[in-house]
């Protein structure tokens, strides 16, 4: 199933274009080549180890009262 | 650390179907949290669960509750557009990211850059009603990525070459997707994984819905089979008859070159089909099925995607998703039917090997891959 999670970004490697997400208690590395201006703070939707795009914070929040609705853990899915 | 959503051990030291394990921890009744909501709440909320493929689960929503309440789906051109367009993203995801990452190369910056730039501007050119010159506009920018990311020359030209062509075509151009061809053939690796083929048939839609309905019907979306086997849905179902998957599949069988030769096909056919208006069969058909109820199936990215949707007056009563990772991740279907077929003794070949298969038929979700 084409999941995406959305989490916020807590910091940024410019050298390396990766970041580091929060995704509930897990953080993550992910990287950010397909996305531009992304800054701390920001949230993205993250699928297999890539941000995807940028979303606002109510996109986010919404999503992921949708993933606990499902019984999904967002952890899982990224 | 979180276990990937698939995981695939190969015991290289057995043989037949034990050889290869396949388990799955993907949310396949992730649907039902459209039950008891609104038609227009569920094509919100939609394309917000499955936002990898949202345009494809869009699309496939609009038809099958549209069937469901009895109305005619006008379904635009530009949806099915969309869809395309989204196609291409993903297959350029695997081309521009996971190949050269099998090859151990790093990903070209700038091809990076552009796909990104694509992935922005397809997402929010759909996210609102699309004008024809936007769409214009990532037609554009999709045929220059191919061109000079992936083909080396116009996508239509690279569709007319033959097998002997392909081999010059893999040293002159500098791309990944030239790269992987060539060494593939380099190495020898051309049938790697081949297995006879068990493609999915046209599925009528009353059969289809009596096996959404049944008793059996949560285990048929969990692990579909189709008269009595496991199905391959994939890009080299779509593009067999075309001249050079039709030659690569006599030459090598349905082993590495000839899925990534098939998905390269279906990637360079994509601008035509744009061009020409022809965004594939709109996939809609006459609902003989029971009253309320509302089937679609239409081709993703990954191969056919089956929506179902039962309705309750305004609201929906049941709501199924059978996605195409369900038939190719199948623990007995076509990715483990490949894996299985894999036979070299050396444990960093065979790894290599299984890793290539796995992003050939593209299960679309992290997995882990351990070999014993």
């Amino acid at each position: 199933m084409c999941l995406a999670v959305p989490g916020q970004v807590v910091a940024i490697d410019r050298d390396t274009a990766t970041a580091t997400i929060a995704l509930g208690e897990v953080k993550k590395e992910v990287s950010l080549a397909l996305v531009e201006d992304v800054a701390v703070d920001d949230f993205v939707l993250i699928h297999v180890g890539y941000a995807l795009n940028k979303i606002s914070p109510e996109e986010a929040e919404r999503t992921l009262a949708l993933f606990a609705e499902a019984g999904l853990d967002p952890e899982g899915q990224a | 650390m979180t276990p990937a959503p698939l995981s695939i051990v190969i015991h290289s030291a057995r043989r037949g179907q034990g050889r290869v394990s396949i388990r799955s921890s993907r949310p396949v009744g992730a649907a039902r949290l459209l039950e008891n909501r609104s038609v227009s709440e569920a094509l919100t909320l939609l394309p917000r669960l499955y936002s990898v493929c949202a345009q494809a689960q869009l699309r496939a929503g609009r038809q099958a509750l549209s069937a469901a309440a009895g109305e005619t789906n006008h379904e635009q051109v530009r949806d099915r557009e969309l869809v395309l367009l989204e196609t291409a993203r993903e297959h350029l995801w695997r081309v521009l990211i996971d190949w050269p990452a099998l090859l151990e190369t790093a990903a070209d910056p700038a091809q990076l850059a552009a796909l990104g730039s694509f992935n922005q501007t397809l997402r929010s050119v759909a996210a609102a009603q699309p004008s024809s010159s936007e769409l214009a506009s990532l037609r554009t920018q999709l045929t220059d990525l191919l061109r000079s990311g992936v083909f080396g020359r116009p996508p239509v030209d690279w569709v007319a070459l033959d097998c002997e062509a392909l081999a010059g075509w893999s040293r002159e151009v500098d791309t990944p997707a030239a790269r992987l061809v060539g060494f593939l053939l380099a190495h020898r690796w051309e049938d790697a994984g081949a297995t006879e083929p068990r493609f999915l048939p046209p599925m009528a839609n009353d059969e289809l819905n009596q096996r959404l309905n049944d008793d059996e019907s949560d285990e048929f979306v969990a692990f579909p089979e189709w008269e009595g086997e496991t199905r391959e849905t994939t890009p080299l179902l779509r593009q067999q008859h075309v001249r050079l998957v039709k030659q690569a599949l006599g030459r090598w069988g349905a082993g590495a070159l000839t899925r990534v030769v098939a998905l390269l096909a279906e990637l360079a056919r994509i601008p035509e089909q744009l061009d020409a208006g022809d965004a594939g069969a709109s996939g809609l058909t006459e609902n003989q099925l029971p009253a309320r109820t509302g089937l679609s199936q239409i081709d993703a990215a990954r191969g056919r995607l089956v929506h179902r949707a039962v309705l309750d007056g305004q609201h929906i009563e049941r709501y199924q998703v059978l996605a195409p990772t369900e038939w190719n991740c199948h623990p007995r279907g076509v990715l483990a039917r490949s894996l299985s077929a894999l036979d070299s003794r050396h444990e960093s070949t065979l790894r290599r090997q299984a890793a290539l298969l796995v992003t050939a038929i593209d299960p679309c979700v992290g997995y882990s891959l351990e070999v014993h």
